[in-house]
């Protein structure tokens, strides 16, 4: 198997690390589409079957060591699992939404996700985002924006960490855009 | 600052979200149509001042297109509204 890389291969996330604002890099989840209408005849059932509940609006649904299910639209939803995983659920995924208006689509290797924590996150976040993540992100809602003038998906599940995922082509831009809006945190 | 509100989103987001996609409820003329109406079509367009009915679309969130009716003077929006809401009127 050739060698497992990401888009920041070789970036030193501990030259954006300080007292008050650290980034890392989640290296090891596949990222999954679900393009499904929640009310389409018969999909209910196979979801279950996939132990998968669809979240409402902005909303998100599992675990990120089973399943995390993140809405991005009213049809779409993101799957984000450990990669290992990954391509036994889409056999799975398949199997099960045969015959139903429904894709599956493999994206990892396309996005990268960062995993953002500190007391000063949110600071950061607000030098880059139109969205005011620190009054409307709250626990366990997604959200779809723009991180500096790259396309982001934000979210939180749980009290410490913000997660951004970015496209890999974009991976760069975002890590240095972090690094300017981070120095005076470290 | 230019704040829209999505209808799938259900949130207020800012412009730089969004792309503005044109007149809404554009016709497309049948096949046979002649060339006057195909260019009336192609080009033509009511280019009010004031009410407009428009489409944007949330670009950066969840990449659905609707309408906005929206006063292009003021900037003053009257309603945001999905396809399916004008379907459901009529
Ligand atoms: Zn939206």
């Amino acid at each position: 198997m050739a060698k497992f890389e990401t888009a920041l291969e070789g970036h030193d996330f501990n030259a954006l690390a300080g007292n008050g604002f650290q980034v890392s890099e989640e290296r090891n989840y596949g990222y999954v589409v679900l393009r499904i209408r929640p009310n389409t005849a018969g999909a209910a059932e196979a979801l279950t079957q996939l132990g998968i509940q669809l979240p409402n609006a902005l909303g998100i649904t599992g675990a990120l060591d089973t399943k995390l299910v993140k809405w991005l639209s009213p049809d779409e939803y993101l799957i984000t699992l450990p990669l290992s995983q990954k391509d036994a659920f889409i056999k799975d995924a398949k199997a099960a939404l045969h015959g139903i208006f429904a894709a599956v689509v493999d994206n990892s290797g396309g996005y990268s996700l960062l995993k953002l924590s500190g007391e000063h996150v949110y600071e950061v976040l607000a030098k880059n985002c139109v969205y005011d993540c620190s009054k409307f992100l709250s626990e366990g809602k997604v959200i779809s924006t723009l991180f500096s003038k790259a396309a982001a998906v934000i979210y939180r599940i749980d009290a410490n960490n913000v997660y951004l995922m970015v496209r890999w082509s974009f991976a760069d831009y975002v890590f240095q855009a972090l690094a300017i809006s981070s120095r005076e945190f470290r | 600052m230019f704040l829209i509100h999505c209808p799938y989103c259900g949130e207020l987001r800012d412009e730089q979200e969004y792309r503005y996609a044109g007149e809404a409820f554009i016709q497309r003329p049948s096949l046979d149509c002649t060339d006057e109406q195909w260019g009336d079509y192609v080009f033509n367009r009511t280019n009010p001042k004031g009410k407009t009915v428009e489409q944007w679309a949330h670009a950066a969130g969840c990449r659905k297109l609707f309408v906005v009716e929206r006063n292009n003077v003021t900037n003053e929006i009257y309603a945001v509204r999905t396809f399916e809401s004008y379907k459901e009127q009529a």
